[in-house]
Order: structure tokens, then C-alpha cells, then sequence
């Protein structure tokens, strides 16, 4: 891992077309900018471990089908 | 082809076409190792499975969001649009993950973060929605006595 000491306004460029710009410090808190182009998806991490948290959960184990159906069954009676 | 799944049972094998088959690329979170999936269909209920071709332990329930929330609507970032190769609207197919439980009141799907399978290039990903309004765990069928058009289906023994 590449570590950087950056003061409050200066930035990080990555590749050539994305930069990380700190732009306050308050404690705790640090605020950054991110300019990078659309086709770049920027998240918070977290973000990112909620949704892979929940796909590990979601992960259907053996016989929950069968648990299923029936209530599944019903879904289709109501929707249609 | 064939594909071999625990999600029936233990170790049985289901016969597949070229047309149920979706790459993901990325892989799903959690799951980043394996990326091939079939899609597969039940013939008597809405739900359909997402089988991993590369871990038959792996499968996920899914179902279409519009069947139970007739609102759901997203844009489909141009970077996911343009990655899954999509051309026009007709291409998209969108599904949410559920995430099972015995008690139906508590099955939830993921709405925050929809599956969109590309029917054109058989390319799929997970898109994560930066909507504060959608939920991760969004209850698929309403308690007993809700009204159903506001809050899903009535769940019922």
C-alpha cells in the first residue's frame, strides 16, 4: 500500500484522470474531493461491505426452495 | 450443458441452454471469484435462481422487483449501461436478490442493489444504487392485514 502525507487542498492524481483532493480537515473528518471520469464508479467502502454482506447472506442453502415454493406459489396467485 | 446445484437437494444436475447463461464483471460482492451464472426459470412460481456454473453451493433466489414493488424505478448508470453493452431498454433484465427465511414476513429483497442481466450480450452486474431512499432489505411481502398495493403482497398461512 502506497501511504501519503497530504495537507488540506492538496491532491492525489491517479492515473492520469482521477484526482483525490483533501479539501478540510476537522478532527476526525476529512473531506476529499474525487473528480474522475463517469465511466469510473466511486463508492464508499462500506457501502460496498453492506451489499457483499447482504449477497453472503442471501445465499440460498439447500431446501430452501422447497421452504419456498409454497409461499412463492402465493406471490404468483396475488400478482396475477 | 449441464450445471450442478445444491439448491434443490443435495448435488443434483440440471440440464441448461447457451441462453440461460450470464457473465458477471465484475463478480458478485462476496462472491468476486466467480463470475459464470445461470439463470434459471420455475415453472410454477415467479422466483427464478441464479445458479453459479464455478461453485454448486452457490445460488441466489431472485425475483423481478416490479412484482412486488409496482414503483421501483432507476437509472441505470451510462458506465453500467455502456459496460453491460446494452442498446436499447429491451436488452435489460432486472432482478432482485431476496434474501430467504422461513417466516415470509421476513423475506426480504435487495433494492438498493439490482441485478441487470444484458439479454444481448448475456453480460450481467450488480449495480449499486446511490438512492438513500432504497432499501437493502426491503420486506417482500406485507404483515397480515396491510394493504397490498402500498406495501407488497399480503402474506397469509
Amino acid at each position: 500500500m502506497l501511504i501519503l502525507t497530504r495537507k488540506a487542498e492538496q491532491g492525489i492524481v491517479i492515473d492520469g484522470n482521477v484526482v483525490l483532493r483533501v479539501l478540510a480537515v476537522d478532527g476526525e473528518r476529512v473531506k476529499i474531493g474525487v473528480e474522475a471520469p463517469r465511466s469510473i464508479t466511486v463508492l464508499r467502502e462500506e457501502l460496498l461491505t453492506e451489499v457483499a454482506d447482504a449477497n453472503q447472506a442471501a445465499a440460498a442453502r439447500s431446501g430452501d426452495r422447497s421452504v419456498l415454493s409454497a409461499r412463492l406459489r402465493m406471490l404468483d396467485r396475488n400478482s396475477t | 450443458m449441464q450445471v450442478r446445484t445444491n439448491f434443490m437437494g443435495v448435488d443434483e444436475v440440471l440440464e441448461i441452454s447457451e441462453q440461460q447463461l450470464f457473465a458477471f464483471e465484475p463478480g458478485l460482492g462476496g462472491f468476486e471469484p466467480l463470475r459464470r451464472y445461470a439463470l434459471i426459470g420455475e415453472a410454477d412460481s415467479p422466483v427464478e435462481w441464479l445458479q453459479s456454473l464455478e461453485d454448486p453451493d452457490v445460488s441466489f433466489a431472485l425475483l423481478e422487483p416490479f412484482l412486488f414493488r409496482p414503483d421501483y424505478v432507476f437509472e441505470l448508470p451510462d458506465r453500467d449501461a455502456e459496460a453491460l453493452g446494452m442498446q436499447e431498454p429491451a436488452d435489460a433484465l432486472v432482478r432482485c436478490i431476496l434474501t430467504l427465511n422461513e417466516d415470509a414476513e421476513k423475506i426480504t429483497a435487495n433494492l438498493l442493489a439490482p441485478l441487470v442481466f444484458c439479454r444481448r450480450t448475456h453480460l450481467a452486474r450488480q449495480v449499486i444504487l446511490q438512492d438513500p431512499e432504497l432499501e437493502l432489505r426491503a420486506p417482500v411481502f406485507a404483515p397480515v392485514g396491510a394493504v397490498r398495493e402500498s406495501t407488497g403482497l399480503a402474506a397469509s398461512a
